[in-house]
């Protein structure tokens, strides 16, 4: 099994490479990838690399980068792999495709399971609204089987995501923290809220865009801004 | 029913017309959403401050900025005559379209699709417009009108560019 510092430095370079990316949604090889990279051959090579961390896709001449998670600092990336190799494998799972689904899951999760991102950082911080349920598992086939047994289906659609347990859960406000910046998108808004209500539970902080943390900051219910007064102070 | 979309049903009896931009018009275009408590609504005649008074919203001022609230303390932010992401407000009202939010036949009116993303696209922000974008290619690429994204947009190179990412991230 390859370090978590071994890990880093194979994906030093993309990492490099996808920072000095201004951002897009998605970008061209041709265009953008070999503006960077100075060649098509050596820009696949770095988005390649970033791929198994689910950091970047590519397709057809095109790819995209989760651009504010491959913006962290080198010690936060290293802190948040096995977030990053945990979502990677994350299984998404559909009956009903609404909140009956989620009701069923946390009525009958398994124990000892731990749910993070959208529903964990609602309950933290009353910032955004939940969408799925992330838990994880220790034995995700275990979980997937029950899910199946239970009329659900595998796929893209669903709001019951399976993540296996990997790397620690000692800090759990900081794993939540570093599963939302991981996940990227909308994620990164709950993990500026988690940083801003939770300072002294998160050890390792990441850099965020201050008109992300601004944003944050305008529209966390007031009851909660009047929380992080004290905290701040 | 979510509860943004009651609170957008609520505004719309207290106001009158308003046409919901933002996450209001992300939810109901793809039932998908993941926002924070804030509304954001383009109205065709400008509202006063007296009159959100008498309809008990209010006007805070937090970290040296004011913010208006709903009675049911939802932040809301009004665009009457400042364009939002370069798109008129004339043009987002005359694009919009009314969803039926209940089986009793209430509805909220949101901003059309494609201007809406076009808004997101010119929007640029990593954390919020590129995932509602996802959101709204995986669900209503096909009942995009190009022609009319095109027109909204006034810019062929801008369009291209927004068909050919939403054609991408379609497929992710």
């Amino acid at each position: 099994m390859v370090s978590e510092s071994g890990l880093i430095e194979k994906v030093a370079q993309g990492l490099l490479f996808a920072q000095e990316l201004d951002p897009r949604p998605v970008y061209s090889i041709k265009q953008h990838g070999v503006e960077i990279a100075g060649s098509e051959k050596t820009a696949y090579r770095r988005i390649k690399s970033l791929v198994p961390l689910g950091l970047a896709t590519f397709n057809r001449g095109q790819f995209s980068i989760k651009k504010e998670a491959v913006s962290q600092p080198l010690n936060v990336i290293e802190k948040m792999l096995p977030s990053l190799l945990a979502l990677k494998q994350a299984r998404r799972f559909g009956r009903s495709y609404n909140n009956a689904d989620i009701n069923f899951v946390l009525d009958h999760k398994p124990d000892p399971s731990i749910i993070t991102l959208d529903f964990r950082a609602w309950s933290l911080t009353k910032f955004q609204f939940p969408n799925d349920l992330y838990v994880y598992v220790n034995d995700i086939e275990a979980g997937a089987k029950f899910l199946k047994d239970s009329g659900f289906s595998e796929g893209d659609r669903g709001h019951v995501v399976l993540l296996p347990k990997i790397g620690s859960f000692e800090n759990e406000i900081e794993r939540v923290y570093l599963d939302c910046i991981a996940n990227g998108d909308r994620s990164i808004l709950d993990a500026v809220a988690l940083q801003l209500l939770y300072p002294e539970q998160i050890a390792v902080k990441g850099r965020f865009p201050v008109e992300v943390v601004a944003k944050v900051q305008e529209d966390m219910p007031s009851e909660r801004l009047q929380e992080i007064a004290p905290i701040n102070t | 029913m979510h509860p943004l979309i009651r609170e957008a049903l609520k505004i719309t009896e207290d106001l009158g017309p308003v046409t919901f931009v933002g996450a209001v018009a992300v939810f109901l275009h793809t039932v998908n959403t993941r926002e924070s408590q804030d509304l954001d609504f383009a109205i065709a005649k400008p509202i006063t401050r007296e009159e959100l008074l008498d309809k008990h919203y209010r006007f805070i001022v937090e970290n040296g900025k004011e913010k208006t609230y709903t009675p049911r303390n939802y932040k809301i932010d009004i665009y009457s005559d400042r364009p939002l992401n370069k798109i008129p407000i004339k043009t987002i009202i005359e694009t919009s379209k009314d969803f039926e939010v209940d089986k009793k036949g209430h509805k909220v009116n949101a901003m059309g699709l494609e201007a809406l993303v076009l808004a997101k696209f010119r929007a640029n922000r990593p954390s919020q417009d590129y995932p509602d974008l996802r959101a709204l290619a995986v669900q209503r690429l096909k009942q995009i009108d190009w022609k009319l994204l095109e027109k909204l947009s006034g810019n062929k190179t801008e369009f291209d560019d927004l068909k050919n990412t939403l054609e991408y991230i379609a497929k992710q």
